[in-house]
C-alpha cells in the first residue's frame, strides 16, 4: 500500500471518529477531525510505547470540514497527508513508514481508494467505480478509472461523448479529474434509471465495466460525489457545479437564491390519495413562481387549490403551509423544487415519511391550528379530507394479530354482550364490573376490548383482579394495535355471542340495575333497529336523551345533545323515537349489527360513527328509540373543547364531520 | 377451627358473624360480639384484621386467642382511600372461612381491613345473609358519606362502587343526625335504622371534689384548637377567679410551638399531657370532657364513654356531635373559640353547682344486659325480615 483516500463522514465528525495505522501496540498515524479555537482542524498523531506525540494541525475550511476527503501517502521519506484542497504536508518527516500497518478506522471513515506501489491492472481499458443519477438534472455521474492514466488526464481537456449501459447513442459528458489514482469524475446526459452495466467511452473507444466483475456499477448518493468534486480539477469544473447545484444532491439550497426566502417541511404524509406535505414559508417579497415535488424525473406540481395557509406561525415569521400533491408512485426520494419569478431554481430536502399512519394524522390536524369556518369546505375537500381517510382506510385494512382472555366463564349462549372497549384509563373497570355485579347479568358476557396495546399488562391484571373481586365473568380482547372506538368495537362484535350486543364505553356505569333487561326487551320489536339508554352525569342532569341532528360549525350538520347538562325531564314510560343515539350505550339485535357492519371505521379514532350507524338504520326502515328506564352514568365531559381548546382533537371531529356530511348531506341540504 | 357443631333436633341457633377492623377488646365490636357469645341461642363468630400482629408462616387466617375470633391478614391488600381489598388469595380463604360459618347475620363494625369486597363476597356466596354495617360518624366521615371538614366533593369512581355494596348492607346509625347525610348519598331510607351503640363497659364513679375544676380536652393536632386553646389560656391567666381551672389536653399537642409556650406561661390552666385520647380512668378524675372538635379521634366514642361516667361533655353546636350530646341534657353547647371557652369554663367554676346538677340529671345509660337483648332482638328482626337481602333496584 502507497497511499489511500479516507473521506469523514459527517457522523464521524460528530462522534470524533479516527482513521488509524497500526503497528503492533503502537499507532504510527492518527487522524481526526476536531474543532479547535473556532474552526476545524485535522489532527494528525501518533502514539508509540502508549505516549501521545506532538501533533500536526493541517486547517480545515467550513465547506470541507463537513466530509473531508483526506489523503494518506506511506513513502520513504515518512507519512504524507494531504487535506482536502490542500498540498501534500510531511508528518514525522525523515521516519520511513514502516510496512505491515494495520489500519483500524472509525466506522464512517470511508476508504475511498487505495493505490499500491504497482500501476492499477484492469482486465479491459478501465472499470466504472461508481455511477448513480443526478435527480432532477436528467443525467448521472460516474467516477471511472482508467487502465491508461495518461489517456484519463488527456480525456479531461477534450470532448468526450459516453453511451451509459444499454442506451442507444452517445451523450456529451462532463470530465473532471480526481486526485492521481481515483480516476474521473463524469456527468452525462441520461435517462434511464436502470443499472449501468457497461458505458463506451469515446473518441477513445474504450470499453468500461463495473469494478471486480461485478454485474452493475454501485450506486452512492449524490451528496457522496459531491465529495469527490472538492477534489476533481479540469476545465469543465464549473460547469460540473452548476450541474451539482441545480441537481438534487439532498442538500437544501435555498439560501443560494437572491431573495430572502425560507421553507421548511415539517412531515411528508405519504396516502394513497397523494401525498400531504405540512410546513413553514417565508416568502416576503413573493418571489416563488412555483413549487414542484420531484423524485428522479418525475414533478408534481403544488397548485394553489390543493395548498392551505394555516393560521399558525413557526415563531420566525414562517406561515404553516398544508398543501396535497396528486403523487401517484412508490415513494423513494422525493425533494421539493422551488422556481423563483426569475427562473432561478433551488432544493428542498424532504422529511422522511411518516410510518404510523395514525401519528401523522394526527400530527397533520394539530399542525393545521384553528381553520376558518369558511374555508372548511375547500380544506377537507381538496387537502385534507380524502388523503386522511384513505390513509384511517390503509390503517385499518393492515391484517392485525388478535388475543383473547377469558375471566371465568361466561354463559355458553348469552343473551346480551356488552362491547366496551378499553382506551387510556383503566380504572374504570373494576367500578363498571363492580356496578355489573349488581344487575342480575348472569345469562351476559361482558366483552372487553383493549384498544390500547401498550397497556395490556395492566388490563390483565385488572382484568383478573376485577373478576376476583367481583365475580362477573368477562372476555378480554387484546388486539395488537390501537385502532379506535369504532373498530375496537366492531372487532368485539366479531367476538360476541349474544343475540343482542350492546356497545358501551367505558365511562358508562349502570344507575338502575335493570338497565340492561330494559334495552333487550326492547329490541323484541322487530321495527326497531337500536336502543340507547338514558345517559345521565354524576350530578343527576342529563348527558344523553337522544341526538338531532342539526347544522353548526360551516353549516356542516352535527349531532346535538338537546337538554344536556340540563335537569333530565320525567322518565317516558316506553320506548319513545329519536333521530339518532350516542354509541356511548347502544344496543342492536346481534343480526342486524353484523349486517350493518358495526361502526363505520371510517370515523377517525371516535366521533360520528354513531350518528352514521343510526343513519344507516334509518336508510333500512329501522327506528332508533331510547328506552329511559334503562339509566346510566355517563362521566363524559361536562363541556367540550372546541376552536380554543385542544385544537387538533377539534381538527379530529372536523375530519369526521366532512365525512358524515359527504356521505348523509352532499348537497348540504339535509 | 372453632365453628359450632349445628343443632339437630333443635332450632339452630342464630350465626353471627361480627367483623371489626382489629381486636380492640374496648371496642363496640367486641362488646357486642362478647354480649352474643353469652347468649345460648346465637352462635357468634368474629373476624378482625391481624392489626400487625403477624400470623404463623404460610398462614392468613388464623385464631391467635381462645375465643371464636378469628383474625385475617388483611391490612397489605387493603386500600383505605377507596376500601377496596385487592388481595384475591385472601378472598378465597375468606370465601371458604363463610362457608363453614354460613352466617345468617353479619355485623361489619367497618369496611377496614376487608373492603367492600367482602360484602361482595356475601351477596355472591351466601346471598341470604343479612348484611348489618354499623356507621359511626367517623366511619361515614372515611366513606365519604359525611364529608370531612374542607374536603372536595367525592368522586363518582370511588363513590358509586361503594355506594352499590353499601346499598346490600342495612345501616346501623347511632343518631338520627346522620340520617341526611346518608340519603344524600344516594342510599336507600329502608336500610338505615337509627340504633343505639352498646354501651361503654365503664362503671360511673362519683364526681371529685368542685373546689378544683378539671376539665379534660381531646386535642385533635389542629391548629385552629391550638389558637382557640392559647386565646383562652391567655384570657383566663388574667383573671384571678380562674385560678382553680386546670384544663389538661391529650393528644398530639407536640409541634404546636404557642401552645406549648402558653401552657408555660404562669398562671395557665392549661396542662399538656401525653397520649392519645383520654382514658376512662383519666376521664374518671375530671369533671367535665370537652371535645373541641368534631373530627379526630372518635369524638362520638369520647363523649359516649363521658357520658356514660355521667360527666358532662363540651362541644360544637353542630355536627353529628350536637346531636349526640344535647345541650342542657348532656352538656354545653359553644362557638369553639378562646372566649367562649373561657367565658363558659370560668362560668361554670364559679357556679359549681350547674355541673354537678348537669352530671346528676344525665340520662342512664341502658345496662349492659338491656342493650345486648336489643342488639339480639335487631339481630332476630333482621334474620327475618326479608327486605333485608332485597337487591337494591337503584345503584
Amino acid at each position: 500500500m502507497n497511499s489511500e483516500t479516507l473521506r469523514f463522514l459527517p457522523r464521524a465528525l460528530a462522534r470524533s471518529e479516527s482513521a488509524n495505522y497500526h503497528l503492533g501496540d503502537d499507532i504510527r498515524l492518527h487522524l481526526v477531525v476536531r474543532g479547535h479555537e473556532g474552526r476545524p482542524w485535522l489532527i494528525v498523531n501518533d502514539c508509540l510505547g502508549g505516549v501521545w506525540g506532538e501533533e500536526l494541525r493541517l486547517p480545515l475550511s467550513p465547506g470541507s470540514a463537513r466530509s473531508p476527503v483526506i489523503g494518506v501517502a506511506f513513502t520513504a521519506a515518512g507519512f504524507l497527508i494531504t487535506p482536502p484542497g490542500g498540498t501534500p504536508t510531511p508528518f514525522r518527516p525523515g521516519q520511513e513508514a514502516p510496512p505491515g500497518l494495520t489500519p483500524r478506522h472509525g466506522p464512517d471513515v470511508e476508504v475511498l481508494g487505495i493505490t499500491g506501489a504497482a500501476a492499477p491492472t484492469f482486465a479491459g481499458d478501465g472499470v466504472i467505480e461508481a455511477a448513480a443519477p443526478l435527480p432532477g438534472t436528467g443525467h448521472w455521474l460516474l467516477v471511472l478509472r482508467l487502465a491508461d492514466a495518461a489517456l484519463e488526464a488527456a480525456l479531461v481537456t477534450m470532448p468526450v461523448q459516453i453511451g451509459l449501459g444499454d442506451a442507444e447513442g452517445l451523450a456529451p459528458a462532463l470530465l473532471c479529474a480526481l486526485p492521481p489514482g481515483e480516476g474521473v469524475l463524469v456527468a452525462v446526459q441520461h435517462a434511464g434509471d436502470g443499472p449501468v452495466h457497461h458505458v463506451e467511452l469515446w473518441p477513445a473507444g474504450l470499453k468500461l465495466v463495473p469494478e471486480d466483475a461485478v454485474a452493475e456499477a454501485p450506486r452512492p448518493l449524490a451528496v457522496e460525489f459531491l465529495a469527490r468534486l472538492a477534489t476533481a480539477q479540469g476545465p469543465a469544473l464549473r460547469e460540473l457545479e452548476l450541474l451539482l447545484a441545480r441537481g438534487f444532491t439532498g442538500r437544501d439550497t435555498l439560501a443560494s437564491l437572491p431573495v430572502p426566502l425560507r421553507m421548511q417541511v415539517a412531515r411528508l404524509v405519504p396516502t394513497p390519495e397523494g401525498v400531504l406535505l405540512q410546513g413553514w414559508l417565508d416568502d416576503p417579497h413573493r418571489a416563488i413562481a412555483r413549487i414542484a415535488l420531484r423524485q428522479g424525473e418525475a414533478e408534481w406540481a403544488l397548485r394553489p387549490g390543493a395548498w392551505f395557509d394555516t393560521a399558525e406561525y413557526d415563531g420566525q415569521g414562517a406561515r404553516g403551509f398544508l398543501a396535497r400533491v396528486p403523487f401517484d408512485e412508490p415513494l423513494g426520494e422525493p425533494w421539493l423544487d422551488v422556481t423563483l419569478n426569475t427562473g432561478e431554481r433551488a432544493t428542498l430536502p424532504l422529511p422522511r415519511p411518516e410510518a404510523r399512519e395514525i401519528a401523522a394524522l394526527r400530527g397533520v390536524l394539530a399542525a393545521a391550528g384553528e381553520l376558518p369556518e369558511a374555508a372548511l369546505d375547500a380544506v377537507f375537500d381538496h387537502v385534507l379530507g380524502p388523503p386522511l381517510v384513505a390513509l384511517n382506510r390503509r390503517r385499518l385494512a393492515r391484517p392485525m394479530a388478535v388475543e383473547e382472555q377469558a375471566f371465568g366463564v361466561p354463559p355458553d349462549a348469552p343473551r346480551a354482550s356488552l362491547i366496551i372497549p378499553l382506551h387510556g384509563r383503566l380504572d374504570m373497570l373494576p367500578a363498571q364490573m363492580a356496578l355489573f355485579s349488581a344487575c342480575g347479568m348472569a345469562g351476559d358476557e361482558v366483552v372487553f376490548v383493549l384498544d390500547d396495546p401498550p397497556r395490556r399488562a395492566v388490563a390483565l391484571a385488572e382484568a383478573q383482579s376485577a373478576w376476583e373481586r367481583f365475580g362477573v365473568p368477562l372476555r378480554l380482547i387484546l388486539p395488537a394495535e390501537g385502532r379506535g372506538f369504532g373498530p375496537a368495537s366492531n372487532l368485539g362484535l366479531e367476538r360476541s355471542r349474544g343475540r343482542v350486543v350492546c356497545f358501551v364505553n367505558a365511562d358508562v356505569f349502570p344507575q338502575a340495575v335493570d338497565w340492561l333487561d330494559h334495552l333487550v326487551a326492547a329490541l323484541n320489536d322487530p321495527s326497531l333497529g337500536a336502543v340507547g339508554a338514558r345517559l345521565l352525569y354524576p350530578d343527576g342532569s342529563l348527558q344523553h336523551g337522544g341526538m338531532r341532528i342539526e347544522a353548526g360549525h360551516a353549516g356542516w350538520f352535527f349531532p346535538e345533545h338537546p337538554g344536556k347538562g340540563l335537569r333530565a325531564p320525567p322518565a317516558n314510560a316506553e320506548p319513545h323515537e329519536v333521530e339518532a343515539l350516542t354509541g356511548a350505550c347502544i344496543a342492536l339485535r346481534r343480526d342486524v349489527a353484523i349486517r350493518l357492519g358495526g361502526f363505520d371505521p371510517d370515523y377517525v379514532i371516535g366521533d360520528f360513527e354513531d350518528a352514521d350507524l343510526s343513519a344507516r338504520l334509518r336508510a333500512e326502515g329501522l327506528r332508533c328509540v331510547l328506552e329511559d328506564r334503562a339509566a346510566l352514568v355517563h362521566l363524559e365531559r361536562q363541556s367540550q373543547g372546541r376552536a380554543d381548546a385542544e385544537r387538533g382533537r377539534w381538527n379530529l371531529t372536523l375530519l369526521n364531520a366532512w365525512t358524515y356530511n359527504r356521505r348523509w348531506n352532499p348537497t348540504g341540504t339535509l | 377451627m372453632d365453628l359450632a357443631p349445628p343443632s339437630f333436633g333443635h332450632p339452630a341457633p342464630l350465626r353471627l358473624l361480627v367483623v371489626a377492623a382489629r381486636r380492640d377488646t374496648d371496642g363496640a365490636a367486641w362488646r357486642g360480639f362478647a354480649a352474643c357469645v353469652a347468649d345460648p341461642s346465637i352462635t357468634a363468630h368474629l373476624l378482625c384484621g391481624a392489626a400487625g400482629m403477624p400470623p404463623p408462616p404460610g398462614i392468613r387466617i388464623f385464631q391467635p386467642f381462645p375465643e371464636a375470633c378469628f383474625l385475617a391478614e388483611a391490612e397489605p391488600g387493603f386500600n383505605a382511600g377507596d376500601f377496596t381489598q385487592r388481595d384475591a388469595d385472601l378472598l378465597r380463604r375468606l370465601a371458604s372461612l363463610l362457608e363453614e360459618m354460613a352466617p345468617d347475620i353479619v355485623h361489619l363494625h367497618d369496611l377496614a381491613p376487608f373492603g367492600m369486597e367482602l360484602i361482595a363476597l356475601l351477596r355472591r356466596e351466601h346471598p341470604r345473609t343479612r348484611i348489618l354495617l354499623s356507621l359511626t360518624p367517623d366511619l361515614a366521615r372515611r366513606l365519604g358519606i359525611l364529608e370531612p371538614l374542607g374536603a372536595p366533593s367525592g368522586d363518582f369512581l370511588r363513590m358509586a362502587p361503594l355506594r352499590r355494596f353499601l346499598a346490600e348492607t342495612t345501616l346501623l346509625l347511632p343518631c338520627e343526625s346522620l340520617l341526611p347525610a346518608c340519603l344524600a348519598f344516594g342510599l336507600d331510607p329502608a336500610r338505615l335504622l337509627v340504633h343505639a351503640p352498646l354501651p361503654p363497659a365503664v362503671t360511673p364513679v362519683a364526681m371529685p371534689p368542685l373546689g378544683r375544676f378539671l376539665v379534660v380536652a381531646a386535642f385533635p393536632e389542629d391548629e385552629a384548637d391550638a389558637a382557640m386553646f392559647v386565646t383562652a389560656s391567655d384570657l383566663m391567666a388574667k383573671i384571678p377567679a380562674a385560678r382553680g381551672i386546670r384544663l389538661e389536653l391529650h393528644g398530639g399537642w407536640e409541634g404546636q410551638e404557642a401552645l406549648m409556650a402558653a401552657a408555660s406561661h404562669p398562671g395557665s390552666p392549661i396542662a399538656l399531657l401525653p397520649g392519645d385520647a383520654p382514658r376512662p380512668d383519666i376521664l374518671a378524675a375530671a369533671h367535665l370532657a370537652l371535645l373541641p372538635h368534631p373530627e379526630g379521634a372518635d369524638p362520638e366514642g369520647l363523649a359516649q364513654l363521658a357520658l356514660a361516667q355521667r360527666r358532662p361533655v363540651i362541644c360544637a353546636g353542630q355536627g353529628p356531635l350536637a346531636a349526640q350530646v344535647q345541650a342542657g341534657r348532656d352538656g354545653w353547647h359553644i362557638a369553639m373559640n378562646g372566649a367562649s371557652l373561657a367565658d363558659l369554663l370560668l362560668s361554670l367554676h364559679e357556679a359549681p353547682g350547674a355541673v354537678a346538677a348537669m352530671a346528676e340529671a344525665l340520662l342512664e345509660p341502658p345496662s349492659p344486659e338491656e342493650a345486648a337483648a336489643a342488639l339480639v332482638a335487631l339481630y332476630r328482626e333482621a334474620a327475618a325480615d326479608p327486605a333485608r337481602i332485597a337487591p337494591p333496584e337503584r345503584l
